[in-house]
């Protein structure tokens, strides 16, 4: 009887589910978060008649077949990147991606890391860094006595300096984009790393065809839908009292075929 | 007179058999796009003698069949995730080059800007070819009711493949939500009247309360072809018992 292994695959994808699942509510509030979802597919399937297996020799065929699945899998997790609401925040330093790409971090080991997190900080030498204190690319250095930073929607960074009335330009803060942004890999505090099945970075300027846009002031709220969250959650351990109820029903089974004699 | 133990323990295996399906349904309630399996139940019947005994049924699982019934949809909101309102099928070409076909509708893209399925197998457009999109340069891609996709500012760039397969029963599962084509089939030709919707998923066609009520069904129906088997043997060992004091 197949029926207990094929149950316990259905139990072991519902609680990557419910992982996924509370990782998404946990996240709620974290900014530039974008949910996942498990997806899952059939196991391969055993053919206990095949389809098509001929049935007399004049050539008829059996029409269908007898195919038992084995299972479940999960087949991926699939990150959902649809837009973030805004939050405004009114830090001059705080800024959001309206539509597709990733500001680019420089990683202490040299690496780069890519995040849709923008509540950047300066460090003691005037550096636009992470939360983290790692340094955006490209590099920007406010200077000493600026009085504030404007940074506009194509990401070109100035700074009012002292009393002067006319913005010094610091550079601009370019984004990187992916062709297939799911492939990112996530590596935790919001960062994600460029991986074979996401392809390289394109590095490209905010307000380029199909690029988003900055908006200075607001940082982006996750994309989490709490409500879908919350019914998904209650569906995922429906399934995994059905998966029991297999494998009881199973086992029960066994224990009467051990009574026939 | 073993003939009753026969035909109780050919109910017992397809009962079996049952049950591993049923199993498999509920294991892949939240598969999308997966079509839930059952089997049909036949009964093979031995001719009686000309002496006027009476002809023996056994039970046969002759075959299972898929459910085509239409799952739910849910919205996911990703762009690339589609489903089928209708009869359609997508077409898949496997990593090995076999051409298959199934309803999961949840796409990515590689990075040369192949449309995929999560297990790698490549959506076919209209004409059966994989589809690839521009990896650089578009925005938003776009999906229209009869799956062209688009990208913002763009034309059309692909259309993706629904196809109308009336003999899908002779085809053969795979898992991966994927069915083969038997030997010989002909390509399944375009369906005109099924719509393909954006940002939305077909979930599993599983009915909960049917497997539930099947599992219970087969569970107590194997117990009374248990007991069946049981009682003749009783009855066997008694008759031979007596037959015995007889002598």
């Amino acid at each position: 009887m197949k029926a207990l292994s094929i149950a316990a695959t259905g139990m072991m994808a519902q609680q990557t589910n419910v992982n996924v699942i509370s990782n998404n509510i946990a996240n709620a509030n974290t900014t530039g978060f974008k949910s996942s979802r498990a997806a899952f597919q059939d196991l391969i399937y055993q053919s206990m008649q095949r389809e098509g297996a001929l049935t007399s020799e004049a050539g008829t065929a059996r029409p269908v077949g007898i195919d038992i699945g084995l299972g479940v899998q999960t087949a991926g997790t699939v990150r959902l990147n649809t837009q973030g609401g805004m939050l405004a925040t009114e830090n001059s330093l705080n800024v959001a991606i309206d539509g597709r790409g990733y500001f680019s971090v420089l990683m202490p080991d040299g690496s780069q890391a890519y995040t849709r997190d923008g509540s950047f900080q300066l460090s003691a030498e005037g550096e636009i860094v992470t939360m983290q204190g790692y340094r955006i690319v490209p590099g920007l250095v406010v200077p000493e006595n600026t009085t504030s930073v404007d940074i506009n929607e194509q990401g070109v960074v100035m700074a009012y300096v002292a009393n002067d009335t006319v913005p010094v330009e610091l550079g601009r803060l370019t984004m990187s984009t992916f062709i297939n942004e799911p492939g990112m890999r996530p590596v935790g505090n919001n960062f994600l790393l460029a991986t074979e099945a996401s392809g390289d970075a394109q590095v490209v300027n905010p307000g380029d065809p199909g690029v988003g846009l900055i908006r200075q002031g607001y940082l982006e709220a996750s994309n989490v839908n709490v409500i879908q969250q919350i019914t998904d959650l209650i569906s995922a351990q429906r399934a995994y009292e059905m998966n029991s109820k297999s494998i009881e029903t199973a086992d029960q089974m066994l224990t009467a075929a051990n009574q026939i004699r | 007179m073993t003939e009753t133990t026969h035909i109780g323990m050919s109910l017992a295996t397809s009962l079996q058999r049952q049950l591993d399906m049923t199993a498999n349904n509920i294991a892949n309630a939240s598969t999308a796009g997966y079509k839930g399996e059952h089997m049909v139940f036949e009964s093979l019947v031995q001719k009686g003698t000309p002496a006027g005994e009476d002809a023996a049924n056994f039970v046969s699982d002759t075959g299972s069949y898929i459910d085509t019934r239409p799952g739910a949809m849910s919205q996911t909101g990703n762009p690339l995730d589609m489903a089928l309102n209708g009869d359609g099928w997508f077409g898949y070409r496997m990593p090995d080059g076999q051409m298959s076909y199934g309803r999961d509708g949840s796409f990515t893209l590689d990075t040369d800007g192949n449309l995929t399925v999560l297990s790698g197998a490549r959506v076919l457009d209209q004409g059966g070819a994989p589809i690839a999109l521009p990896t650089e340069g578009i925005g938003a891609l776009i999906v229209s009711e009869d799956g062209t996709i688009s990208a913002e500012g763009t034309g059309p760039l692909a259309r993706v493949g629904v196809f109308d397969i009336p003999e899908i029963q002779s085809y053969r599962r795979v898992g991966g939500g994927m069915l083969l084509p038997p030997e010989g089939a002909a390509a399944p030709t375009p369906a005109a009247a099924t719509q393909v919707l954006q940002g939305v998923l077909e979930l599993s066609n599983v009915n909960p309360i049917r497997e539930m009520t099947r599992m219970i069904e087969v569970q107590r129906a194997y117990e009374r072809t248990n007991a069946l088997i049981g009682n003749s043997d009783t009855l066997r060992r008694d008759a031979l018992r007596r037959i015995g004091q007889a002598v």
